[in-house]
């Protein structure tokens, strides 16, 4: 008999998921969608775009209505559908989450899903997640052939570079995020930090900058 | 079939398999009376024989490095206290030299951070940074899960381990941890007589007393380490211009510091320091009382110059073979499994 109720279960919560608030979130320059190897202002050119979004919580006049269960997302500007995903949650006029992965995440150990080390977004020296990661091309770059890695990580103070993002937001249904990454372009030190590669306090100021840029809409 | 008619046998299926599995093995290694409590934190990870018995084939497997010549084993073999023995610097493929002595793996339950300067925070996580160094491995945990995805064996043993047979990076992570985990060294001959099942020798007690004079601040019993980092006075190698923990935390305070090493099992797992520079205990004991270079971050039991004559070295030295634990260094379950 209890077997039976399996099925409607699963039935229940597919429906429930067909009611929730769609999540989009997009790597942009300013408003436009980028995708890997466009030509950016300057002549800089993104091959790597990656996120850790973290904690999505949604708040209705104040009051929490609805966090995430291990909220942990990886979006990858190479693989758009990574952005989309829907949450159990319909009624908020308040949306926060983190940009990157919080400390106690970084020292429990071997995580699976989007926090597979096998992501690509680990250190394994000085170890910890890489929070975010862009990587391309830029005529302003001293790297070498005007390469540029910016691998933005790191849980401990002073080098904390887990980015808190809450806003408010018009929405009964779908919600689209916009990271966009061209603010952080148009300041990054291309003499001296075009490579960030381990917790700095370039990487906080960076972390910043990206943070600040998040847009959030309604739909 | 529709698509709950698919959704419904695969939770059942997924359900037998759980129920199939027996994640309340008793296969964690015991906790010796009087220890504190291990800082391993199992509710993520809970030993199982199955987990245990693939983080050992894991550990013996070459097909973590890149040319498939070498396992972790090379550098921590089970009859040396897991550590690279007669090697100051250990190599990795290609005969490749690494900058640091191989650390003997022992009591890893206990301890808060990994390799000799912390860089790694967790044990789980620890067996990334020699699967990908340029000298050990030189390989990455994505090739190590394809590799091991095309293997029927290893489908197997996931699926015994974890449930099912998908292979990722947290658990061949989390196998090769439960594994490390059963390395408990606690029956030495010093075990034995803190149990009041044996006794020491006159010039072993001689030796335990001085022990605790001059070594037990830092090395401190019963792990004969606190895990902590410190500035034991070593002359730096401009070789290797090591700075140890501040090339991981950037903080002058942390000059020079390396984590204190455990002495258990200490007679079998030299070279000694972090980059093996002495071969024999009596080296050791010659850089305690006349060796010590002092600076800034030198630690404060150091700065005092400990006295200890020729006869209380020999007595020292006896009571630190005491510490040798023979049942852990032979023991045949920390050995490749062909070799039973």
């Amino acid at each position: 008999m209890k077997l039976l109720l399996i099925p409607l279960l699963v039935h229940t919560s597919i429906s429930l998921h067909a009611q929730g608030t769609r999540v989009q979130a997009n790597v942009t320059c300013h408003e436009k969608t980028v995708r890997s190897g466009d030509t950016l202002t300057g002549g800089t050119v993104v091959q790597t775009a990656r996120f850790y979004l973290s904690d999505f919580r949604f708040r209705k006049q104040g009051n929490e209505v609805f966090r995430e269960p291990d909220s942990y997302h990886l979006v990858d500007m190479e693989y758009p559908e990574s952005g989309q995903w829907t949450l159990n949650v319909q009624d908020f006029d308040e949306i926060s989450f983190n940009l990157g992965i919080d400390s106690l995440t970084n020292v429990s150990g071997a995580y699976g899903g989007d926090l597979d080390p096998t992501k690509g977004m680990y250190w394994t020296w000085n170890s910890g997640y890489i929070n975010v990661k862009l990587e391309g091309i830029s005529p302003r770059s001293k790297g070498r052939n005007g390469e540029f890695g910016l691998h933005l990580g790191g849980y401990m103070p002073p080098h904390n570079t887990i980015f808190q993002f809450i806003s408010p937001v018009n929405a009964t249904h779908d919600i689209q995020i916009d990271l966009n990454i061209c603010p952080v372009l148009e300041q990054t030190d291309w003499q001296g930090h075009f490579n960030v590669m381990s917790p700095s306090a370039e990487a906080v100021r960076l972390i910043r900058i990206l943070g600040n840029s998040i847009r959030v809409y309604g739909k | 079939m529709g698509n709950n008619g698919r959704l419904f046998w695969l939770l059942f299926t997924g359900l037998l398999l759980a129920a199939a599995r027996t994640p309340g093995d008793p296969a964690y290694p015991y906790l010796p009376d009087g220890w504190p409590a291990p800082v391993y934190d199992q509710s993520r990870n809970q030993l199982t024989k199955a987990g245990i018995a693939l983080g050992r084939k894991l550990f013996y497997e070459p097909m973590l490095s890149r040319d498939s010549t070498v396992s972790c084993s090379n550098c921590h073999l089970s009859f040396t206290a897991f550590t690279h023995v007669d090697h100051a610097l250990s190599h990795g493929i290609s005969d490749r030299i690494g900058k640091r002595n191989a650390p003997a793996l022992v009591n890893l339950a206990w301890s808060r951070s990994f390799m000799w300067d912390g860089a790694v925070n967790h044990l789980d996580m620890q067996a990334l940074a020699p699967v990908s160094n340029h000298a050990e491995m030189d390989f990455n945990i994505a090739g190590v899960v394809n590799r091991l995805g095309s293997r029927t064996e290893y489908r197997k043993m996931f699926e015994e381990a974890f449930g099912s047979d998908d292979i990722t990076g947290e658990r061949v992570l989390k196998a090769i941890a439960q594994f490390e985990l059963t390395l408990v060294s606690a029956n030495s001959g010093y075990d034995r007589v803190m149990a009041g099942k044996d006794t020491f020798t006159l010039q072993e007690k001689n030796g335990y007393e001085l022990f605790k004079k001059h070594c037990n601040g830092c090395h401190s019993e019963p792990l004969f380490t606190q895990y902590q980092f410190e500035n034991n006075g070593l002359k730096p190698d401009t070789t290797l211009n090591d700075r140890g923990r501040a090339g991981i935390t950037g903080n002058p305070a942390d000059e020079m510091k390396f984590k204190v090493p455990t002495l258990r099992n200490i007679e079998i797992s030299y070279p000694y320091m972090h980059d093996g520079r002495f071969k024999r205990l009596k080296d050791v004991l010659n850089h305690y009382t006349n060796g010590i270079t002092d600076s800034p971050t030198l630690s404060p039991v150091l700065k005092d110059k400990i006295q200890l004559d020729g006869r209380e070295k020999t007595d020292l030295i006896a009571f630190l073979l005491t510490l040798t634990d023979r049942d852990f260094l032979f023991n045949p379950d920390f050995r490749p499994q062909e070799a039973h």
